[in-house]
C-alpha cells in the first residue's frame, strides 16, 4: 500500500506524464478524420478500433518512463533488496502506469467516441472492453520497460518487444465492443485480465533482477 | 546419463564433438535438398487448379514449419541457459535468432508471391500470413534486445526471458489471430482445407521439408561454433588451437 | 560476520578480480581500495546480492541484514526529504515517527527544507537524505559505495561519527572511498587490481 500511495504522489506532482499520454490521445483521434475522411457515416465503424489503437500506443510510449527514474536514481535497486516481495513492487507499478496513462484516457473515451461520430451504446461497450483491457495492456507494457530499462534506445525499443503480445487483448477487446457485448468474448478477455495479473508480476520480478544487476 | 548432458554444456568438449557432425549435415543438406528441389520444382505434377505457382509450397511450407520450430527451438535454448546458466545455451539462443529471422522472412515472402497467382494480391490478411508476421515481429524483438544491451550476461538474460516469454504467449497469440480472421473472413475467397495431396506432392514436399531441417542445423551448429570460438578466445584450448 | 571465499567475477571479456578472500567481524571495518574501474561497485553488489554471476562464496549468517547504500542513492526528486526516508526504511519494514525522522535528518544538519521536494537540494544534501537512513535502520552489515564522497567536511565527521557508534555496537561496514577517511585508516584494507 505504502508503495502505491508513493507511485501516486510522485505522479500527482509531476502530472506532465499523464497530460502528454492524454493529449497524444486526442491528437491521433483527430488526424484520423483529416487523413481519411470527415464523413461520419465511414468513421463509425472505425471507432472502436481506433480508440483501442491509440490507447495501445498511449500505453506503450508512456511505459519506460515510468521505471526510467527510478532506475537512474537508484530507487529500484532499493526496491529490489527490500522486503516487499518483488511481484508486488511490479503489480504496483502496473498499476500506478494505468492510473496516469490508461485512466485519463478511459475518462476520455466518450469525448474521443464523439469526435469519431459513434453511437453512444458502441461507447459504452467501448469503455467496458477497455476497462477489461486497459489493465492487460499496463501488465505487458511495465513488463517491457523493465526489459529494456537503462538500455540507450529504450522508449524506440520497447514497443517493438512488447507489441506482438499485445495483439489477443487488442483482437479480444475490440471484438467484445464491436459485437456489443457478445459473452463469449467477455469472458475470454476476462480470463486473459486474470491469467496476465496472475503471471506477468512474477515474470516482470524475474526481469527486474536482471536489470538491476547491469 | 545427466552427466552425458552436462558434458555437452561445456564449450570444449561441445566444439571438438560438433566437428564430426559438419560434414555430415553438409552432405546430407546438400543431397536431401538437391533431391527435393529436383522432385519438386521438376517433377512433381502441377496443381490442376493453379498450374506451376503451386510449387512455391515447396519452399513456402518447410519455411513456415522451419519458422515455427526454430522460435521453439530457441525459447529451449533460452529456458535452458536461465535455468542452467549455461552459457553455451545463451550462445545458441544468440546464434540461431538471426537464422530464425531469415526464414520467417523466407516463409513471408515466399507466402506472399504464392498469394498473387492464388488470390490475385500480393498481402493478404489471412490468419497464416498474419501469424507469420507476428512471429517475424517476434524474432526482431530478441535480436532488438540483445543488440540494445549489449555484449554482457545480463543482455544475454533479458533476450532470454523475451524468448521464454513469447513462446508462451505464442499459442494465445496463434489463437487469437486464427479466431480473428474466421470472424472477418471476407466472403470473396474462403480458405478450402487442402484436399489431399497425392504421395507425388506431399513426397517432395517432406523431403524438402528434412532437407531445410538439414541446412539449418548445419547453419545453426557452424555459427555457434564460431561463437564458441569467439567467446572462449582467452581461453586454453582455443590458444592451443590457433597455433596449430 | 561476512566472509568472502575465493571469489572471482569475470565480467565484460575479463577478469575484475580473482579468488578474493576476507573476513569481517562484528565491531570491524573492511575498505575496499581500488582504482575507478577496477570492479568495486560490482564487489558491492555482489556483496548485496543484485549481482549473481561470480565463482567462490559469499557467506553472512543473514543475508536480510545488509544495509546498501550505491553511487546512485535513491532519493526521488519529487518527494519531501522525509517521505525519502520514510520510504528508505519502510521498505525494510521500519516505521518510525515523523519527530525521529526530522530529528535523524537534522544529525545530517537538514532542517531547513524539509517541505520541499528534493528537486530543491543540492547533491551533497540529497546525499544526506540518504544518509539520515543510517541513524535508524537496524541492519547490521553496511555496505557504503563511496558514501564519503559529495560530502563536506562536517558531513562526513557525521557520517564518521555515525558508522563508528555502527561498529561499537558490533555491527561490520564495508566502505570505499576516494579520499582518505582518518578514523579507519586502520581499518583491514581489499585491494583490487585494474587489469592491465
Amino acid at each position: 500500500m505504502m508503495l502505491l500511495l508513493r507511485e501516486l504522489k510522485i505522479m500527482l506532482r509531476s502530472p506532465a506524464g499523464a497530460i502528454q499520454s492524454l493529449m497524444f490521445a486526442v491528437l491521433v483521434i483527430t488526424l484520423f478524420p483529416l487523413a481519411i475522411t470527415p464523413d461520419p457515416d465511414q468513421l463509425e465503424p472505425l471507432g472502436i478500433g481506433l480508440i483501442w489503437v491509440v490507447m495501445l500506443l498511449s500505453c506503450l510510449l508512456a511505459a519506460d518512463k515510468s521505471l526510467a527514474s527510478d532506475y537512474a536514481d537508484g530507487s529500484l535497486e532499493q526496491m529490489v533488496l527490500s522486503h516487499y516481495p518483488l511481484w508486488w513492487v511490479c503489480l504496483v507499478k502496473s498499476m500506478a502506469h494505468w492510473v496516469s496513462c490508461a485512466l485519463p484516457l478511459l475518462l476520455m473515451a466518450p469525448v474521443l467516441g464523439a469526435m469519431l461520430a459513434m453511437t453512444s451504446e458502441n461507447i459504452v461497450w467501448l469503455m467496458a472492453s477497455l476497462v477489461l483491457g486497459s489493465p492487460i495492456l499496463s501488465l505487458f507494457c511495465i513488463l517491457g520497460a523493465m526489459l529494456t530499462v537503462g538500455l540507450n534506445q529504450s522508449s524506440a525499443l520497447l514497443p517493438i518487444l512488447i507489441a506482438p503480445f499485445l495483439v489477443p487483448t487488442l483482437i479480444l477487446g475490440t471484438q467484445w465492443a464491436t459485437t456489443g457485448g457478445e459473452a463469449f468474448y467477455g469472458y475470454m478477455l476476462a480470463a486473459l485480465l486474470c491469467l496476465s495479473l496472475v503471471t506477468l508480476p512474477f515474470a516482470t520480478a524475474i526481469v527486474a533482477k536482471i536489470a538491476v544487476s547491469r | 546419463m545427466w552427466r552425458w548432458f552436462h558434458q555437452w554444456g561445456s564449450p570444449k568438449f561441445f566444439y571438438h564433438r560438433s566437428g564430426a557432425l559438419i560434414p555430415v549435415l553438409a552432405l546430407a543438406s546438400g543431397l536431401i535438398l538437391g533431391a527435393g528441389v529436383f522432385w519438386g520444382l521438376l517433377i512433381a505434377p502441377a496443381d490442376y487448379q493453379q498450374g506451376e505457382s503451386v510449387r512455391i509450397m515447396y519452399v513456402h511450407v518447410p519455411a513456415a514449419i522451419l519458422a515455427q520450430s526454430s522460435y521453439a527451438m530457441m525459447a529451449v535454448m533460452a529456458l535452458i541457459s536461465l535455468i542452467w546458466r549455461l552459457k553455451i545455451a545463451d550462445a545458441a539462443v544468440q546464434t540461431v535468432a538471426p537464422i530464425g529471422a531469415c526464414i520467417t522472412l523466407l516463409a513471408l515472402a515466399t507466402g506472399s508471391l504464392w498469394g498473387k497467382p492464388m488470390w490475385g494480391t500480393y498481402w493478404v490478411w489471412d490468419a497464416r500470413l498474419t501469424s507469420t508476421l507476428i512471429l517475424f515481429f517476434l524474432f526482431a524483438g530478441v535480436l532488438a534486445l540483445r543488440n540494445a544491451a549489449g555484449q554482457s550476461q545480463t543482455a544475454g538474460r533479458a533476450a532470454s526471458v523475451l524468448a521464454v516469454i513469447g513462446l508462451i504467449n505464442l499459442p494465445i497469440i496463434k489463437y487469437s489471430v486464427d479466431w480473428w480472421f474466421t470472424l472477418h473472413q471476407p466472403a470473396s475467397f474462403t480458405l478450402t482445407e487442402a484436399p489431399a495431396m497425392p504421395f507425388s506432392m506431399w513426397g517432395p514436399l517432406l523431403v524438402m521439408v528434412v532437407g531445410f531441417y538439414c541446412w539449418f542445423f548445419l547453419t545453426w551448429l557452424t555459427r555457434l561454433r564460431h561463437e564458441i570460438v569467439r567467446r572462449e578466445v582467452r581461453s586454453d584450448w582455443v590458444q592451443q588451437m590457433m597455433k596449430q | 560476520m561476512l566472509q568472502i571465499e575465493s571469489l572471482s567475477c569475470f565480467r565484460q571479456d575479463r577478469y575484475l578480480f580473482k579468488d578474493l578472500n576476507a573476513t569481517a567481524l562484528p565491531g570491524q571495518a573492511l575498505q575496499i581500495v581500488g582504482e575507478n574501474g577496477s570492479g568495486k561497485t560490482t564487489l558491492f553488489k555482489i556483496l548485496a546480492g543484485l549481482f549473481e554471476d561470480y565463482d567462490g562464496r559469499v557467506i553472512t549468517e543473514d543475508k536480510a541484514a545488509i544495509l546498501y547504500l550505491g553511487h546512485r542513492y535513491a532519493v526521488n526528486d519529487q518527494l519531501t526529504p522525509i517521505e525519502n526516508l520514510k520510504f528508505l526504511l519502510k521498505l525494510n519494514e521500519i516505521q518510525l515517527t515523523p519527530a525521529l525522522l526530522t530529528a535523524a535528518l537534522a544529525r545530517f544538519q537538514l532542517s531547513a527544507e524539509l517541505d520541499q521536494p528534493c528537486s530543491a537540494l543540492s547533491e551533497g544534501q540529497k546525499k544526506r537524505v540518504a544518509l539520515a537512513r543510517l541513524i535508524l535502520t537496524s541492519a547490521r552489515i553496511w555496505l557504503l559505495d563511496e558514501a564519503f564522497s559529495a560530502l563536506d567536511a562536517p558531513g562526513r565527521s557525521v557520517l564518521s561519527e555515525v558508522c563508528q557508534a555502527h561498529l561499537a555496537s558490533g555491527g561490520i561496514l564495508i566502505f570505499s572511498s576516494h579520499q582518505g577517511i582518518p578514523e579507519f585508516a586502520s581499518a583491514t584494507q581489499l585491494r583490487l587490481k585494474a587489469e592491465s
